[in-house]
């Protein structure tokens, strides 16, 4: 009977690919693209929408930047990723649109600055400097899996505390908490949750050195 | 004259007395202020005393358990953040606003950054603060001293809401409230900060026993009298603008009990004086340009932040005026060798 | 006359109402790498005043034919990516003109100062909100601009003397270093939203 030790082997692995997605986060380890992540992460609606964008552009341009050249000057780097950016931000910007068509209006500026992401410049670099042992593909969507998980968690928590609703829904009869839409209750949630993260992390990793570096 | 000169990084500068002297004071002085609320609005007062006190405290405890494994009833500082949270809000706040404000001041305010003696924020002021944005028609809404209001639920229908001397400041009338109205309390403002001669007096002991000093107050009410003199906001005069913009809102009240918290204020005596009247400035700046009325808490945080630059300044201010008075002697022994 | 009050009415309202930092959190990554060194504080939040406030005035120029356009939105990251580029280009080679001794550290503050989320915010907003915006004039452009890099380095040097003192106190392990921050950084801004006291529009 090899179901029962499969189904075990996938929860194990589900487990151990999730633990690592959160103690390995590029936004709640290591504080990068906190930007959209806090002012904009008010509803389930427009934190999918920026995740989807987020991952069009980011997964392209993180392939791509494996065939640059090591030598490339950083600046050189960078510039050519946030052309490159722009070119996907078009793609990107149509499906967002797709999903729902008012997203010029809530998420207003936050769209178009997602070119200029942190984590497109950070994972780039580390992807040229050790090519050979990470895979560029696997490693963009785990990276934007993690950016969705983040999104997703936080768009729920405000939408449904802020306003009780969840995807426009009201789920709940209570008109919530407005100051959970502005961006202090962001940053003090994304703070909560990073600690949560270094926590699996120092026990994920069980060696404080390990851990701080 | 030999001055002591402390550690040189501002942080580790520690306050004179014991924790627990300071807590013991406060403590004392506590219900003091709730004599005058309780007298103008009746046992929702009390009510809302002890809501604040079950809430702060225990999620304090709870905090601790996490943390430690174990409860730590000796930390007495979540009851002084308990008492003068409610001293804030009006007497007709419903209980869960309280609720909310005592939990958030503990859980976000105070622990995340290593609880007692380390919060950079007056976790009072960030609990006022936090509901005071997200339900502004529940924290500014006053009623009028005198009329008893329902222990439980929320305030009859038949009880009015009325103006608060803040209120008129912000639309530049004059208030009509009497001297002798603000001495005693008689007059719509949040539960604590009415009675002035009660503050005062409390004020008094502390300042006696030494629990708080007075230079900040004193930074404050300099702040907000300079401006309200320089700028002030009714046309009958600017001494007159002093006198309310210094009794209306929590002036004293700020200045007296919340700006002068051991952890978050200034060691530093010159560094006091400074943080105070930054505190007066900021909330006359929050006055002109915000849209609430009781701001001084929300310039009493953002200056919080400024508290180890101030010590920093400070103690520059002692080296060099240490420098002079060294140069005064040496002059004056280079003078007394000559003459000999 | 009124350009100039214009250019301070913008900077001010840039600097305390919509502060980049503390209302927007644009270029909050970039500032908490930066707050850990004063000497990098003061040259990032010098450098990135500079490149904003000569970025917008382009971005003004670009605006006023790119608002005309039906598909604005989609080649609005390109032309201000491309703007960017521009500044940064000349003024490396401005550096290595006039100050050839400073040119690689110059060169790496102005990297970093140059492609972040504030910069590219600070040129795009303006555009997004021209009603807030006074007609979009050039004074008021420039001004926001201006404000926006002045707004950053005043938040930079709060938030560095919270992490000096958050380093420096007895925080729990899992909140040392980024949560911490972050929790700070949080209530000052509940500070600032006591100015505002509404949503900002984004």
């Amino acid at each position: 009977m090899h179901s029962p030790t499969f189904l075990k082997k996938t929860l194990n692995n589900t487990k151990k690919l999730l633990t690592r997605l959160i103690s390995e986060n590029p936004i709640l380890i290591g504080g990068l693209s906190l930007g959209p992540i806090v002012a904009i992460s008010t509803s389930l609606k427009t934190g999918v929408s920026l995740s989807l964008t987020f991952a069009i552009i980011f997964v392209p341009i993180i392939i791509i930047s494996s065939f640059l050249p090591v030598k490339l000057s950083k600046s050189l780097r960078l510039i050519i990723c946030s052309l490159l950016s722009c070119l996907f931000f078009v793609p990107a910007l149509y499906f967002a649109q797709t999903i729902f068509p008012e997203v010029n209006d809530k998420v207003g500026v936050f769209l178009p600055l997602m070119v200029v992401n942190p984590i497109i410049s950070f994972k780039s670099e580390q992807i040229s400097r050790i090519k050979n042992k990470l895979s560029p593909a696997l490693e963009s969507l785990k990276i934007s899996f993690g950016f969705t998980l983040v999104m997703c968690t936080v768009s729920v928590i405000r939408e449904i505390i802020g306003k009780g609703t969840i995807w426009d829904k009201p789920i709940f009869n209570i008109s919530g908490n407005v100051s959970f839409l502005l961006p202090f209750m962001g940053f003090i949630i994304i703070g909560f949750l990073a600690a949560a993260a270094k926590k699996v992390r120092l026990k994920y990793y069980n060696n404080d050195e390990e851990a701080e570096g | 004259m030999k001055r002591i000169q402390k550690l040189t990084k501002a942080p580790f500068l520690r306050h004179d007395g014991t924790i627990r002297s300071f807590m013991g004071d406060m403590l004392v002085v506590m219900p003091f202020l709730y004599a005058m609320p309780l007298f103008f609005y009746g046992f929702r007062v009390i009510k809302s005393l002890l809501i604040s006190i079950i809430f702060c405290y225990g999620s304090d405890m709870l905090c601790y358990r996490v943390k430690k494994g174990k409860f730590d009833f000796s930390d007495m500082s979540a009851l002084i953040t308990a008492s003068l949270i409610p001293l804030m809000l009006p007497a007709s706040v419903e209980s869960w606003v309280i609720m909310v404000a005592a939990v958030f001041a503990i859980l976000v305010a105070k622990h995340p950054f290593g609880a007692l003696g380390n919060n950079p924020f007056n976790p009072a002021a960030v609990g006022f603060c936090f509901v005071a944005i997200s339900w502004p028609e529940k924290v500014f809404s006053f009623t009028k001293p005198g009329v008893w209001l329902n222990v439980f639920g929320k305030i009859g229908e038949d009880v009015k809401i009325v103006n608060t001397m803040a209120d008129s400041l912000m639309n530049n009338g004059r208030p009509f409230t009497k001297a002798m109205d603000i001495f005693s309390g008689n007059h719509a403002g949040a539960m604590g900060v009415t009675c002035i001669i009660v503050l005062l007096a409390c004020a008094g002991f502390l300042l006696y026993r030494k629990t708080i000093n007075y230079q900040i107050p004193l930074g404050v009410v300099v702040g907000i009298a300079v401006t309200a003199f320089l700028f002030p906001r009714i046309t009958t005069g600017r001494f007159e603008s002093i006198w309310f913009e210094l009794t209306s809102g929590m002036a004293i009240f700020g200045a007296l009990f919340l700006a002068t918290e051991p952890v978050t204020s200034p060691k530093h005596p010159y560094a006091k004086l400074i943080y105070g009247f930054l505190i007066g400035i900021g909330t006359m700046l929050f006055r002109f340009y915000g849209k609430m009325e009781n701001c001084l808490p929300f310039a009493l945080l953002i200056v919080n932040s400024l508290t180890p630059f101030l010590d920093k300044i400070g103690m520059a201010i002692d080296s060099y005026v240490d420098r002079g008075f060294r140069k005064e002697k040496t002059i004056k022994s280079a003078g007394g060798a000559k003459n000999a | 006359m009124q350009d100039l009050l214009n250019f301070f009415a913008a900077a001010v309202m840039a600097i305390f109402i919509e502060n980049t930092i503390f209302t927007r959190a644009l270029g909050t990554s970039r500032m908490l790498a930066v707050a850990k060194s004063p000497k990098m504080t003061f040259a990032f939040g010098i450098s990135i005043t500079i490149v904003t406030t000569v970025s917008g005035s382009l971005a003004w120029l670009c605006n006023l034919y790119l608002k005309t356009l039906s598909f604005r939105y989609y080649i609005e990251p390109l032309v201000n990516v491309v703007i960017l580029t521009v500044v940064y280009l000349v003024f490396c080679i401005l550096c290595l003109l006039i100050f050839p001794k400073f040119y690689k550290r110059m060169k790496h503050v102005l990297t970093l100062a140059v492609f972040n989320c504030a910069t590219l915010g600070a040129l795009l907003l303006p555009a997004h909100n021209s009603v807030t915006m006074a007609e979009s004039r050039l004074s008021t452009w420039v001004g926001f601009s201006f404000g926006t890099g002045i707004a950053f380095l005043m938040a930079t040097i709060l938030v560095s003397e919270g992490m000096r003192k958050l380093e420096a106190s007895n925080v729990p392990k899992a909140f040392k270093g980024l949560p911490a921050t972050l929790i700070y950084i949080g209530i000052l801004s509940l500070a600032f939203y006591g100015l505002i006291g509404h949503e900002l529009p984004f």
